[in-house]
């Protein structure tokens, strides 16, 4: 047994599960927190998608005569320094937020997926040098890593969002999902069906997406969801320490990064808000991703 | 309302500067108790000929002498420091100063012209790997000779009117020549000077003491016994002040700080304050397009509400004063009136508006887009950047900012990758050859980042620079300053408040506008 | 066994090469200098001429492998060289810092084993029912709050309600354990609170894996008290796993300090490498990085050598 930096070892589902409404439905009943969770996510996603629509203001209108007011009918969740309603910051907030965590978790777990299956599959020597560099990324930590990799790339912007910053955030996602998929995929390898494919002839690439790839799909869900979470709180760090998103583009880390805590005296919503919105939105992905592993994984299910 | 900001400015900092004098003569100073005050950042050097931000002379300071200083009581005049008298030659080519004759060195020796003489020489003519980052400031310097014991004498290669003023560099740190000659980089591993205070301990990263050195050769001075200068990142810096950690901290806090800071010490903690020497401005690439076009930059600088603005920018950061290059209250600066003649300081925002669209259409122009390049994350630059941003909405111009740090800033900056960036200038003096000489031809000042040149601002230059009488120079400055902003390459916009906090205990430390130079500590004491 | 340890440190090497290779050549790509930082970044009237002789002086003109084989050849002399920001050895300036942080990690890591042990345990015993959630949803809360808001609103709530404020600088525990802890104890709330979430989670995981062991079920069928079952047979076998994470955990969190020390400023390692990526101090960057890999690498290692020690099930490979 190896030990990598990931101890979630993800076993293969091996029974036929439910599907479509039916399937939603028994995630919903056997996992409500895993339903509360997908739910408040959604409403996160929808609220960010929408924000032009129910933004009761424009986010980075500068408002002097309004700065600092205190949460009231016109300005739900108050004002900040700049006299910007916080409320349209945090729902076009969430928009940024979603976006950066959904791509850069989705970059990061496709292509960490990629890699731990060709490694698994071609072993010997493909095996070996991927799992060596897979143990150099894994040995630097992942702000740190992020870090660097934000001050290299500099600013990219694709449709308004920073791509660099995407990929500095999924980088470190890259090696820790290739080493989990991987040792799935390897004991899905020595399985039979696997086996018999390989004798009847079929090509790598058939068996790889026909026979492999489905059933590697219940460790790639939970990965994925799970690195949203992570790739959101990250995306925040990294703004508030000043190397994320930059103003005026309304993220939840950069409404409290530089001298915002100044004004918690005269302001404490300024404080409150988008910090709440940021740890509500990596809970609910949290709960979503624990939830889905308790349901997918058979093994943690047995009593 | 905004009309007597200005005016108020100024004497405000006059009436400030006076009671501070009277405040020091009727209390009488005790002896003793140690100083704590924050610094934002530590030295990157220990060799002051080689430092050129606050965080250095915010340490190095109360260890060093340097042979003329500026006078905190009657700022900006010039004083001696180590000089006990001087005198120019009526063709202002040769300054002659005599040293006071009991300076002491903290390792005991007696300090001799000899001293000044090699520190100076190390200054214009460094030996290899010294870095000298003042070097083209005494460019006008000849040579540096010490005829006798106590008398020191430069020639000079062209007159200029700045020139006392520049000795008074709080760069300018006397070493001892014994041991420069061992070893000319010591002052990079030892801090070893005339100052008031001895180092006694660097923790890198976390504080730096010092305790009074006995020898000091102004009697009775210093009052204190020691001081800590505790490196904080900027918001633990304030924490630090409202939790009563520290007593003093002398770059400068914001009025939200003050407020902040208020209201957790209450009666404990008071504020002076004064112009402050940040100037914020927005630098423009004239080698770019559409930035090569005067009426582009023109209207650029139209749109910006300077005297709407101030006030509110004043509330949530440093920026305070409406200002072009010099400070408003400096003594050669423009006259308001004059000012206000200038694009972009005009009181008529709606009108200065209405003719920023007209110039972006007449060229060709009138959807601008572009990336303003900020240097993040420190106070003020990200409301400095907002709010041009959202002035510059209001024409029609939409800009996207991308904030860099300052490496990456400084490298855009120096190497003209950028099209228009936030720039800035934090002067540790106000000599107008001084100030005035980034904003030189690029071809000439390597820093001015905007391409642009004309030979006329040079002559300009000469001509107050050759200026010796007081009224003619100021008039000469007023008449570079004007052309220089009319070209609009660089367009000053805010100045800051220099807005200091101190514990109530603590006394007789004049507010100056410079937060480059840490000011006299030896003067201050604290009330028991 | 010895040939097994060999092999795995021998497999340490090309790990901690490849980390330096990386971040080395990632470094030098970074724009900015830290000449135009020290001498042009706070606007000093510095000439080109300077510049390029302190260029030479830090020897950045050298081509890049000269710079790497270099640095790498002082490595295994272990002299990593000198900050280009102060001109101090590396070595004086992350020991400086050191102590700091290591304190902080451990106690973080104390705290979290107090708060992951019970509560995993509790959450497995009890699993799907109320205790189990709301142990949970505790525990992915922790997850879930980022640690520099959580210090924040914990600073300003100590100076708003007690008008207090942790000591600026650090003790050293020996010298007075009361300004230290009184110090240091924030973060490591912070940093621990988090961390036990992970540690919960995978203390539950294994204390129901172990649960349905043989060894329980013949206990349980020799009529043991449930008691004695848990704390003597399950407790003991789940903490395996539970070290394992802690032990991990323990690598990772010398990273995740980067932002804690940022909000308490706590002059630690994590802050010495935000600086050092500020002022493009490479040389200090890099030693940092290389420091926290072989931390990592060698908890790793040594999580894995006992765990092989304690479980015979796994053989060595």
């Amino acid at each position: 047994m190896k030990l990598g930096a990931i101890t979630t070892s993800v076993s293969v589902p091996s029974r036929a599960r439910p599907t479509g409404w039916r399937k939603m439905m028994q995630f919903a009943t056997t996992q409500p927190l895993g339903a509360a969770g997908l739910v408040t996510a959604l409403v996160m996603a929808i609220a960010g998608a929408l924000a032009p629509l129910i933004a009761p203001y424009n986010p980075v209108a500068i408002s002097f005569s309004d700065m600092l007011a205190p949460p009231s009918w016109e300005h739900p969740l108050g004002t900040d320094n700049f006299g910007r309603d916080i409320l349209s910051r945090i729902l076009y907030g969430a928009r940024t937020a979603i976006v950066m965590g959904l791509v850069s978790a989705l970059i990061g777990s496709t292509l960490g997926a990629i890699i731990g299956v060709v490694s698994a599959y071609f072993g010997g020597v493909v095996d070996l040098l991927i799992q060596r560099v897979v143990d150099i990324f894994l040995s630097l930590p992942i702000i740190v890593l992020a870090l660097v990799v934000v001050a290299m790339l500099g600013r990219n912007l694709v449709l308004g969002f920073d791509f660099n910053l995407i990929l500095a955030i999924s980088i470190p996602i890259v090696p820790q999902v290739a080493r989990v998929v991987r040792s799935s995929a390897l004991s899905i390898r020595e399985m039979a069906y696997v086996d018999a494919a390989r004798v009847a002839g079929y090509s790598t690439r058939r068996i790889i997406f026909r026979h492999m790839a489905p059933n590697l799909m219940a460790p790639y869900l939970i990965m994925l969801t799970a690195f949203i979470a992570q790739a959101i709180l990250l995306e925040a760090s990294l703004s508030f320490l000043g190397l994320g998103v930059t103003e005026p583009s309304p993220a939840w880390g950069l409404m409290l990064a530089g001298n915002a805590v100044d004004f918690y005296r005269q302001a404490p919503w300024m404080i409150i808000f988008p910090g709440l919105a940021i740890s509500l939105a990596v809970f609910s992905f949290n709960l979503l991703g624990d939830s889905l592993r308790d349901w997918l994984d058979p093994k943690a299910r047995l009593r | 309302m905004t009309k007597s900001i200005w005016a108020s400015a100024g004497a405000l900092a006059l009436a400030f500067l006076t009671t501070q004098g009277a405040m020091a003569q009727d209390a009488k100073p005790v002896r003793g108790g140690i100083l704590n005050y924050g610094v934002a950042g530590g030295p990157h050097t220990l060799d002051c000929h080689a430092g050129n931000s606050f965080a250095v002379t915010h340490h190095l300071g109360p260890h060093y002498s340097t042979l003329m200083k500026t006078d905190n009581r009657n700022y900006p005049n010039t004083i001696g420091d180590l000089a006990k008298s001087w005198t120019i030659s009526p063709d202002h080519l040769t300054y002659t100063f005599k040293l006071h004759d009991n300076v002491k060195f903290h390792d005991g020796t007696a300090l001799t012209s000899e001293d000044v003489r090699a520190s100076f020489q190390r200054i214009i003519d460094p030996p290899a790997g010294v870095v000298s980052a003042w070097r083209s400031m005494y460019a006008d310097l000849k040579s540096v000779e010490a005829p006798d014991k106590d008398t020191v004498v430069f020639k000079m290669s062209a007159p200029n009117s700045g020139m006392l003023s520049i000795f008074g560099s709080p760069w300018a740190c006397i070493y001892s020549a014994a041991k420069l000659k061992e070893d000319p980089k010591y002052p990079e591993k030892t801090v070893m000077g005339t100052g008031p205070f001895q180092l006694v301990e660097h923790v890198s990263g976390s504080h730096w003491t010092g305790k009074r050195f006995d020898g000091y050769f102004r009697p009775g001075l210093p009052y204190l016994d020691g001081f800590k200068a505790i490196a904080l990142s900027s918001t633990a810096l304030i924490n630090a002040l409202a939790g009563g950690q520290i007593d003093a901290e002398f770059r400068g806090v914001t009025p939200a700080d003050q407020q902040r800071i208020q209201a957790s010490r209450g009666a404990n903690i008071r504020f002076e304050q004064a112009e402050g020497m940040g100037l914020f401005m927005v630098s423009f690439n004239t080698k770019v397009k559409p930035y090569d076009d005067i009426r582009v930059r023109r209207a650029l600088t139209l749109a910006v509400d300077r005297w709407g603005g101030i006030e509110p920018m004043s509330r949530i950061s440093t920026l305070k004063y409406v200002s072009s290059f010099q400070r408003p209250g400096a003594p050669d600066a423009l006259p308001k009136a004059q000012l206000e003649k200038l694009p972009g300081f005009g009181r008529d925002i709606k009108a200065a508006r209405a003719e920023a669209r007209r110039l972006l259409a007449e060229a060709g122009v009138p959807n601008l887009k572009f990336t303003l390049i900020n240097r993040g994350p420190d106070m003020p630059y990200a409301p400095f950047a907002l709010y041009l941003i959202d002035q510059w909405r209001q024409i029609g111009v939409t800009v996207d900012q991308q904030v860099v740090d300052t490496a990456n800033w400084a490298q855009r900056r120096t190497s003209g990758n950028f099209s228009v960036i936030v720039d800035v200038t934090g002067d540790w003096g106000e000599d107008p050859s001084f100030v005035m000489a980034r904003f030189l031809s690029s071809d000439t000042s390597f820093n001015n980042p905007t391409g642009f040149s004309d030979p006329k601002i040079e002559q300009l230059f000469q001509a107050q620079k050759l200026e010796f009488d007081p009224a003619k120079r100021t008039q000469a400055v007023n008449v570079l300053e004007n052309y220089i902003v009319e070209q609009i390459f660089t367009m000053p916009v805010f100045r800051t408040v220099r807005l200091l906090p101190f514990a109530t205990k603590v006394q007789n430390y004049p507010v100056v506008p410079v937060h480059n130079w840490l000011g006299d500590v030896s003067e201050i004491w604290l009330k028991p | 066994m010895l040939t097994y340890v060999a092999k795995r440190l021998l497999m340490t090497i090309p790990t901690l090469l490849g980390a330096a290779v990386l971040i080395f050549f990632m470094l030098r790509v970074v724009p900015g200098d830290v000449i135009e930082v020290k001498l042009r970044g706070d606007g000093a009237s510095v000439t080109q001429d300077v510049i390029d002789a302190e260029r030479r002086r830090l020897g950045l003109d050298k081509p890049l492998p000269e710079q790497f084989t270099s640095w790498i050849a002082g490595l295994t002399r272990l002299d990593p060289g000198l900050s280009m920001w102060t001109g101090k050895p590396v070595v004086d300036e992350m020991s400086v810092r050191l102590p700091l942080s290591i304190q902080v990690a451990v106690m973080g890591a104390l705290i979290a084993t107090l708060i992951a042990v019970p509560m995993g345990t509790l959450s497995a015993l009890y699993r799907d029912s109320p205790i189990d959630y709301l142990l949970r949803i505790f525990s992915l809360v922790g997850l879930a709050v980022p640690a520099f808001w959580f210090g924040m609103v914990m600073i300003l709530l100590l100076l708003w309600l007690f008008n207090w404020l942790p000591p600026v600088i650090y003790t050293p525990f020996h010298v007075d354990p009361i300004a230290n802890l009184s110090q240091l104890i924030w973060p490591a709330l912070v940093v621990g609170i988090r961390y036990a979430a992970v540690v919960a989670r995978m203390v539950r995981s294994s204390v129901i894996e172990v649960m349905k062991e043989d060894y329980i079920r013949t206990a349980r069928a020799k009529g043991l008290a449930e008691k004695v079952i848990i704390i003597r047979h399950a407790m003991k076998n789940a903490m395996l796993p539970a070290i394992t994470v802690i032990g991990l955990e323990f690598a990772f969190l010398m990273g995740g300090l980067v932002v804690t020390e940022q909000v308490f400023n706590l002059n630690g390692i994590g802050q010495l490498f935000v600086q050092a990526v500020a002022h493009r101090d490479f040389v200090l960057v890099q030693n940092i990085v290389m420091f926290i890999a072989a931390v990592f690498v060698f908890t790793n290692l040594a999580v894995d050598l006992l765990y092989a020690a304690i479980d015979p099930r796994i053989r060595y490979r």
